[in-house]
């Protein structure tokens, strides 16, 4: 039984270890909030050069069925003023070949679409805010090929885990604004040599099951960047799966700024002579 | 003391060093499969592959390859852009087959569609572009009243482009839509009207190429596109026979005119007067912050016919008069939805007085519409807000005003292998209904398989009210390649 003197003589002491206990708790989560959002900048950073230029194709896989094959070519342009400016093409199959989409990221984070519709021969605005729509009918979502930035998250660090026999860090990010994303978190297996993600789990209303997981397949340097050459998309309620393959990189090739324009949109020959 | 110690020592071992326990199982590790995906299908577009390099699905496998890639060289020569090649494409962009039924016009039980077209295109060099195309139309008309064959041939676009910096030129037959909205946008005033298939097919369809001098050139954001129509051809029309003729003999009606006074016309002669220039039009657009817009303005003469009346010999004439248009529009993005908005000025309408003369007038038109993705997923809805007043005190056959609205929803599912969509209009002040559902197998690319139908009803004077006996039914194919 403690006496009242006792009592009085700890409480003190107890306060203050109590106090320095929950700074030393409070401080380091702080650091390892600051550590998790470094790691977040450092993917958003990572070196890409000023433009790049890609061809690929994008698979879509579902099971007992013959996959359906989109052949793109991709321009990416970084402005001054932390203006992003990108251009997809496709060029197959038939019926959608020719059509183009222009996005202007900018550095408010706000996004200016425009869609080329060669049928009509006609560039229209459209909202960018359709996150959640499936783009062409794969399993990447429009917010999926948006890059989002680190600070519209709150991120965590959740550990160290292996994926693709690297050693990564795996990092949990969670919308700050819940209406500003299809997903209400992702985790991302992030190896830290070289900021790529391995592997990103996507979650949807389920927050313990993920909807969605991106695969690394292969990567390769091109001109000193490292190139997602080969990924994954995997619906995993359905099975269904979209495969990403960049056939050939281009970075730094001096993009002219013209070619994100809606003139350039609407006249596929101003942009092909830059197809790798 | 002791116990002091204990929360301590508790205390720093709840300190996480990480999430330990919220860190996801390990990923089972599958064997990947064998790499089995197909080269690229396009032959014109393979990348190019320099020496030394592999393609994606030769690279090393992704396990334990952080950092066993050399470094790059800096003797290896930096990989360039194609530049300019040479390219001859030969397609057929088009190929339609669709079988239909009618099960109320008493002209016909089935309407049956073949339609073609094909094309080369050669570009030379970076300058000079090329390109002739021919198209195939046929239609068959069974089991009624007027049993009916047609089969048209006709070029598609077929010209001669120069390009030069930011100077586009064009001469030759083309298929130039201008304006914002869909299925009637305002400024759409060079274009040659496809009515062979009434509105059964969406706008870009509706339209052929015809003969035009075009300059575009570019400034910045803003761009001038000037057309001008040296040879003037009406508004390719069904054969009177068909049921989309804009005059049923049936009937004895002439569309957007009161019935009661056309019963005449099932024994009149109908001519066609299309002589001389279609006139010119320019149009200046700019996109960008903080929205896109177009000025124009056009001296033209519409490919759409208005019969003109000579109840002394019983016939119709199509003519074409010149008229003059003013027009602006605007799109923008806000709250998530995208604005669309046309409005214009035309001078020298014709209209029939209570007496069968032409008459002129001016006309006001307004469209207003919106396109959203409910929920940010793959349903696209466009919802259009159409106003139109003839601006004349004096009594004529055609609706002085027209308020509705018209657009188009539509959806897709299963993982994008199936399209469904809906293409309505319907008019506020008159009756005047067209309901056009649709689903789509799209599974089987570049082919779409669907089953349709064109719903039409409404009053008379009205586009529903003319085809309310011709509702349809289609089973259809369609792709390019």
């Amino acid at each position: 039984m403690r006496t009242p003197v006792n009592h009085m003589s700890l409480t003190p002491l107890l306060l203050l270890v109590r106090f320095l206990l929950l700074a030393l708790l409070l401080g380091a989560a702080s650091a390892r909030a600051d550590e998790a959002s470094d790691l977040a900048q450092k993917v958003y950073d990572r070196p890409n050069g000023r433009d790049l230029t890609t061809l690929g194709r994008m698979v879509l896989t579902e099971k007992d069925r013959a996959p359906r094959i989109r052949e793109l070519v991709t321009y990416r342009l970084d402005k001054l003023g932390g203006e992003t400016a990108n251009l997809i093409r496709f060029l197959d199959p038939e019926d959608i070949a020719g059509t183009g989409l222009l996005s202007i990221d900018k550095a408010d984070g706000s996004t200016d679409q425009w869609l080329y519709l060669p049928a009509l021969d006609r560039v229209r605005r459209i909202s960018s805010d359709r996150k959640g729509g499936r783009f062409v009918g794969s399993d990447f979502f429009f917010e999926d090929l948006q890059e989002r930035k680190p600070s519209k998250d709150r991120h965590r660090l959740l550990g160290r885990q292996t994926e693709n026999g690297i050693l990564c860090e795996v990092l949990e990010s969670v919308p700050l604004d819940p209406k500003d994303s299809v997903y209400s978190r992702r985790i991302s297996w992030i190896d830290p040599a070289t900021a790529l993600p391995q592997r990103v789990d996507y979650f949807e209303k389920n927050p313990a099951a993920p909807s969605k997981r991106w695969l690394l397949r292969s990567k390769k340097r091109n001109q000193a960047y490292w190139t997602v050459t080969d990924s994954r998309m995997i619906d995993l309620a359905s099975g269904h799966e979209t495969r990403m393959v960049v056939d050939a990189a281009l970075y730094d090739q001096k993009l002219p700024a013209k070619l994100f324009t809606s003139q350039a949109l609407a006249d596929e020959s101003l942009e092909s002579e830059y197809r790798p | 003391m002791k116990k002091l110690l204990l929360t301590l020592s508790l205390s720093l071992a709840a300190l996480p060093v990480h999430a330990v326990d919220e860190l996801p199982p390990p990923r089972l590790v599958a064997q990947e499969a064998p790499d089995d995906l197909p080269p690229p299908r396009t032959t014109t577009r393979k990348p190019r592959v320099t020496q030394g390099e592999t393609s994606p699905a030769e690279a090393a496998p992704q396990a334990g390859t952080a950092d066993d890639l050399p470094p790059p060289s800096a003797r290896s020569r930096k990989p360039v852009a194609r530049g300019f090649r040479p390219t001859l494409k030969v397609g057929v962009d088009d190929l339609l087959l669709e079988a239909g039924a009618l099960p109320d016009a008493p002209e016909a039980d089935t309407y049956s569609t073949l339609r073609t077209s094909a094309y080369v295109l050669w570009q030379p060099s970076r300058n000079w572009e090329l390109r002739a195309g021919a198209r195939l139309d046929g239609m068959t008309q069974d089991g009624g009243t007027a049993e009916h064959r047609e089969m048209l041939a006709d070029y598609g676009d077929t010209y001669v482009r120069y390009r030069n910096g930011d100077t586009r030129l064009t001469l030759g037959a083309q298929t130039i839509i201008w304006g914002r909205a869909d299925e009637i946008p305002l400024a759409d005033r060079v274009s040659r009207v496809d009515l062979t298939r009434f509105s059964l097919d969406e706008l870009s369809d509706r339209r052929r190429a015809q003969l035009a001098a075009r300059w575009e050139q570019t400034f910045g954001d803003y761009k001038l596109d000037a057309v001008w129509l040296p040879l003037f051809r009406g508004a390719q029309l069904p054969d009177v026979a068909s049921v989309w003729s804009p005059i049923n003999r049936t009937t004895g009606q002439v569309i957007g005119i009161d019935p009661a006074l056309t019963a005449w016309v099932s024994g009149a002669r109908i001519d066609e007067d299309e002589h001389g220039s279609g006139g010119g039009a320019i149009r200046l657009t700019k996109a960008g912050e903080p929205f896109d817009f177009g000025i124009t303005l056009a001296r033209t003469r519409q490919s759409l016919p208005y019969y003109q009346v000579d109840l002394p010999t019983l016939s119709l004439t199509a003519v074409h008069p010149f008229n003059t248009f003013v027009g602006a529009d605007m799109e923008l993005v806000s709250g998530g939805l995208t604005w669309r908005m046309e409005l214009g000025y035309t001078g020298d309408v014709p209209v029939t007085l209570a007496t069968t003369a032409m008459d002129r007038t001016h006309a006001l038109d307004w469209i207003g519409a919106l396109e959203f993705f409910p929920g940010g997923k793959d349903t696209r809805v466009n919802l259009q807000l159409v106003a139109h007043a003839l601006q004349t005190d004096r009594s004529i056959l055609e609706l002085k005003e027209y308020y509705g609205a018209n657009g188009e929803i539509e959806t897709t599912f299963a993982q994008g292998r199936w399209k469904a969509g809906m293409r309505f209009s319907g008019g506020f002040n008159v009756e005047d209904i067209y309901l056009s559902p649709k689903l789509s197998y799209v599974g089987w690319e570049p082919h779409e398989l669907y089953i349709a139908a064109h719903y039409f009803d409404g009053d008379a004077r009205t586009l529903g009210g003319f085809h309310q006996d011709h509702s349809l039914i289609t089973l259809g194919l369609r792709t390019r390649f």
